[in-house]
């Protein structure tokens, strides 16, 4: 699930050895600006070859080149500017999700869990066992090389629940990040930043590891916080939790 | 100059949409893969990359067969299930009859007479999913 075109690596590393070696480049705006359009040419060039956090990241670097144009207001800037970008990303997950509609009716979740190994803890907590598991993958390949016409997908009463409740679960917690991270600062929902966006994380991320994304989200989130030690630990449990799962699966 | 640093505030998320627009236009235009590329709209639907599907068929030595893609044509491959248009599918189908296969006859190689590709992915309406041909090319 973390894709990004590897030769960027060639790029990337020696540019962070650099800055390793003086770390004074580090405030230069020119050289967020320069990682920026090399991975913005690429992201368009080899666009098939990235995964939508290399796009984000694309965005993130702009936002810290743009900050660091005026030094005295970096950290209120690059937090507005990482306040906008999570707040837009998650808005767009929610729209998608309500906008195709197979995902709060659980019809997605139960396809992901017949195809997808890494939703075998989900599965089992809405009651489907590892057999139907195995069942509803077979059918579900038959659908898609079109051996059948029409799958309908029969499960019990307490799984048909259980999937719509997960499934809507999800997308609330999605759309409470999206709008906290858009609402300004100083108000009740700027409390409930940092706990949704963990929140999140760790549930997703502990199932589905992506690790690429759990990072920069919490690097992003921890920007946000202005680095506030107790709310940075609880964005660095989502990568914790990605990080773990990636070896698990 | 507030209104400039007030566009230039704006630019990052300027760019991600922009970003985003050119997923839709792909979407709506080419039926590319919804969970990759800057959509952002992963977990969302049924129809992704992994639920869609190749099926190529042919006749060799009068005999039809159902062709497994070759490694070397593997990315080609994954790139007609992100984005299936009838020019990828012939273009794979062409790939496919150029090359010689032996259904039948162990060492008995011949070109296929003909190649037909489909991409298959799914829908969902209500509780069942439906197959669906989202392009198709042949050869010769």
């Amino acid at each position: 699930m973390s894709e990004h075109w590897s030769p960027l690596l060639f790029a990337t590393v020696p540019l962070t050895l650099v800055t390793l070696l003086r770390p004074e480049l580090v405030d230069l705006p020119q050289a967020w600006f320069g990682a920026c359009a090399a991975w913005a040419v690429v992201a368009v060039v080899r666009r098939s070859d990235m995964e939508d956090h290399v796009f984000l990241y694309v965005a993130w670097l702009l936002a810290v080149a743009i900050s660091l144009l005026d030094r005295e207001s970096f950290t209120e800037t690059a937090a507005l500017q990482g306040r906008r970008l999570i707040g837009v990303v998650f808005g767009l997950a929610v729209f998608w999700k309500l906008f195709f509609g197979d995902f709060v009716t659980g019809v997605a979740l139960w396809t992901y869990g017949a195809l997808d190994d890494r939703f075998a803890p989900l599965m089992r907590l809405v009651g489907i066992s590892p057999e139907e598991t195995q069942r509803s993958f077979e059918s579900v390949e038959h659908l898609a090389v079109g051996h059948l016409e029409t799958l309908p997908i029969e499960v019990s009463t307490y799984t048909s629940l259980a999937l719509v409740l997960v499934a809507v679960g999800a997308l609330l917690l999605e759309a409470l990040v999206a709008v906290a991270y858009s609402a300004p600062d100083g108000g009740r929902l700027e409390r409930l930043r940092v706990p949704a966006l963990g929140l999140f994380g760790v549930i997703t991320y502990g199932l589905v590891p992506v690790l690429s994304f759990a990072t920069l989200l919490a690097l992003m989130g921890s920007v946000v916080a202005r680095f506030e030690r107790r709310r940075v630990v609880v964005l660095v449990l989502m990568v914790v939790a990605a990080s773990v799962r990636s070896i698990l699966v | 100059m507030p209104a400039r640093r007030a566009l230039i505030s704006w630019l990052p998320v300027g760019v991600l949409v922009a970003f985003v627009a050119v997923q839709i236009f792909l979407m709506t235009t080419v039926s590319a893969d919804p969970q990759s590329g800057s959509g952002f709209a992963m977990f969302s639907t049924v129809d992704i990359l992994s639920t869609r599907r190749i099926v190529a068929t042919g006749i060799v030595f009068d005999e039809p067969i159902t062709f497994d893609i070759p490694d070397d044509l593997q990315e080609q491959a994954m790139r007609l299930r992100s984005q299936p248009t009838t020019a990828r599918a012939t273009q794979l189908a062409r790939e496919l009859a150029e090359r010689q296969w032996d259904p039948v006859v162990e060492g008995a190689f011949a070109r296929p007479t003909s190649v037909e590709v489909t991409v298959w992915g799914i829908t969902a309406e209500g509780r069942t999913l439906s197959s669906r041909a989202m392009a198709a090319g042949a050869a010769p």
